[in-house]
């Protein structure tokens, strides 16, 4: 039976790690291992020894490997305190950029442990060091910020410094900073780029921010915005606007409530976990139809699926995942395209999961009910095949199809979930992290990363890179199609 | 048809100033903030010459360009290499990944504008 045929979903929790005795002296012999799959091992688990804190900063400078190398700087963003950071200061001197870089990514992360040395740093003797100081603090979340990178343009003297906090400064120009800005020109009177950076910055300072509200104000928005976040990880943006505010002024009225500020008290209650769900719905729904994007599907039987089956034994699971799933069209895409169009499905099981937050779409999943426009990229033949035409013109999908695909409610940002998805060849992740913001595209992307086999391949919508939220993955263009591969180690 | 000039690098402006000089010599532009990103946009756009900044976090510019120059069809690809280091370190690795040419940060316009007409008559 190629395509396996769900009954009740019954996969296993993952292992945790731990460390006790004598498993601490083998972590520091796997740790200086040749083989770099044990290297990578050695340095998750080093996270939770206690050697850890002593070992990784001596080893991640070693490391050569990629993958190997940024596990062990998650390993120390787990580990790091005030006196680790004092370690890994020389770091930002150093040659080896992916190192360097590693060190960035990881004080970026820590503002409260890295600022104490922010104004050291900014007045050390190489210029490389305080260019890499501001590449650190410009992503820092700290209050300070605005104030260091003034310091610099006020005082540094090298061009590229200045260059660099200028560039920085763009994300934070307000009016009280042109004094600042035009006596840079004056400084550096020579030079046409900082001229350049000057002009950017100000044209910023000078940008208002004034949207019309259509019945529901600015900060109404922002705390809907706010809670909706907290509790899915989605973060409307200001283009949302209008879509958002309609569909809680619909919400308001069908729930007879007067005011935004009376149904927000409501929504934000425990007993009404129903109505959240409901909201949750109501914002999440998009128009979507079989075979979209199918330069991923033919990708899949072309040669993903190939590379995959090359590194398993014969009956092992091929799992595909297609979260998130919307109304079903995507995972019955996947489907219908190994059956039809992948001749080694009958060698192999394969078992296709697609998730969604949206209890509504869920349902509609299961049922399996599309329009005709739904299926118009459908060759008709196919149509046929798989399909049943209802009295009122829609079609269903057969329940073989039905049952080759394990539905179920969840967030790709709730751990909870993640033990039901472990073990994944292809995620099929398309359009989804364009509603994040960066942190929670940056961790849906760590957990995508976690969940793969190694050499799986996620995938995601035509619009959305990879390369703004992490370089962990290899590229890899299939025909028209870019499609990102965990690495084998 | 004009060429194709690819910019990376992880300064939004100092990209928006090489787009403006180009731009106004005639030229089209692609940009990319980091190695991995310009790797992406590349193998869907192939472009004329590549101007890599060398200090990018993610990927950075040695490593992307011995990345892309692994690829079918751009093994040949000029590329202009930018650094804001100062030594000759930089500029030795620069030379043996392949670089054809190596600048040091502030780039001047006319230095930089030549660079790439004479990468683009070769």
């Amino acid at each position: 039976m190629p395509l396996y045929q769900w009954g009740k979903s019954s996969l296993s929790l993952g292992s945790t790690h731990s460390c006790t005795g004598n498993r601490c002296d083998d972590l520091i012999k796997d740790a200086e291992s040749a083989d770099p799959a044990r290297r990578r091992q050695a340095a998750l688990d080093l996270a939770y020894c206690r050697n850890g804190k002593r070992v990784l900063p001596e080893i991640v400078l070693k490391e050569r490997h990629v993958a190997v190398r940024e596990t062990m700087f998650d390993s120390l963003l787990h580990l790091v305190d005030a006196a680790m950071v004092e370690r890994l200061l020389p770091m930002l001197r150093s040659n080896d950029a992916m190192l360097r870089n590693g060190a960035i990514e990881l004080f970026q992360q820590i503002p409260e442990l890295f600022a104490p040395h922010v104004s050291g740093l900014l007045a050390d003797d190489d210029s490389d060091v305080r260019i890499f100081t501001i590449n650190v603090i410009q992503h820092l979340h700290h209050t300070m910020v605005p104030s260091w990178l003034l310091e610099v343009i006020r005082h540094d003297r090298h061009v590229n410094v200045v260059a660099a906090a200028l560039n920085a400064l763009a994300d934070f120009a307000r009016p009280n900073m042109v004094g600042d800005l035009l006596a840079v020109k004056k400084r550096f009177e020579d030079q046409p780029y900082l001229h350049f950076a000057v002009d950017t910055v100000m044209s910023r300072t000078k940008r208002g921010v004034a949207i019309d509200a259509t019945g529901i104000t600015d900060s109404e928005f922002e705390s809907f915005r706010d809670l909706f976040y907290a509790r899915t990880g989605i973060l409307f943006k200001e283009n949302k606007r209008y879509f958002v505010d309609k569909r809680l002024i619909d919400r308001i009225h069908k729930t007879g409530h007067q005011s935004f500020a009376d149904y927000f008290r409501y929504v934000r209650l425990a007993e009404s976990a129903h109505e959240f769900q409901i909201l949750t719905n109501v914002m999440t729904v998009n128009e979507t139809y079989f075979f979209r994007d199918d330069g991923h599907f033919k990708a899949m039987v072309h040669s993903m699926l190939d590379q995959i089956v090359a590194n398993k034994r014969k009956g092992e699971m091929i799992r595909i995942w297609s979260v998130p799933s919307s109304t079903g069209e995507e995972p019955y895409s996947i489907a219908l395209y190994l059956l039809e169009y992948w001749p080694k499905l009958s060698d192999w099981n394969v078992q296709i999961i697609a998730s969604d937050i949206n209890t509504e779409v869920l349902e509609r999943c299961n049922k399996g009910i599309y329009s005709k426009h739904a299926l118009r990229f459908v060759p008709q033949p196919l149509v046929r095949k798989y399909f049943a035409e209802l009295a009122n013109g829609e079609y269903q999908i057969n329940l073989a199809l039905r049952k080759s695909v394990n539905f179920f409610l969840g967030s790709i940002l709730d751990a909870k979930y993640q033990a039901d998805v472990q073990h994944v060849d292809i995620i099929f992740c398309r359009n989804l992290l364009i509603y994040f913001d960066d942190v929670s595209r940056k961790q849906a992307v760590e957990t995508l990363y976690g969940l793969l086999n190694p050499g799986g391949f996620v995938l995601l919508g035509s619009m959305e890179s990879m390369s703004r939220i992490s370089s962990r993955f290899q590229i890899q263009k299939i025909d028209s199609s870019l499609v990102y591969q965990k690495g084998l180690v | 048809m004009t060429a194709k000039i690819m910019i990376v690098d992880d300064e939004m402006m100092i990209r928006k100033y090489y787009v403006m000089l180009l731009e106004s010599k005639g030229y089209t532009t692609l940009e990319a903030a980091n190695g991995y990103e310009a790797l992406e946009k590349i193998l869907i756009d192939p472009c004329d010459v590549l101007m890599v900044d060398i200090n990018m976090p993610k990927m950075d510019g040695l490593t992307m360009v011995k990345e892309i120059r692994s690829r079918d069809g751009f093994h040949h690809l000029p590329v202009i290499m930018i650094s804001a280091e100062e030594g000759d370190a930089d500029k030795d690795s620069a030379f043996e990944h392949g670089v054809s040419i190596y600048l040091q940060k502030p780039v001047k316009a006319d230095l930089l504008l030549q660079s790439v007409a004479q990468l683009l008559i070769k």
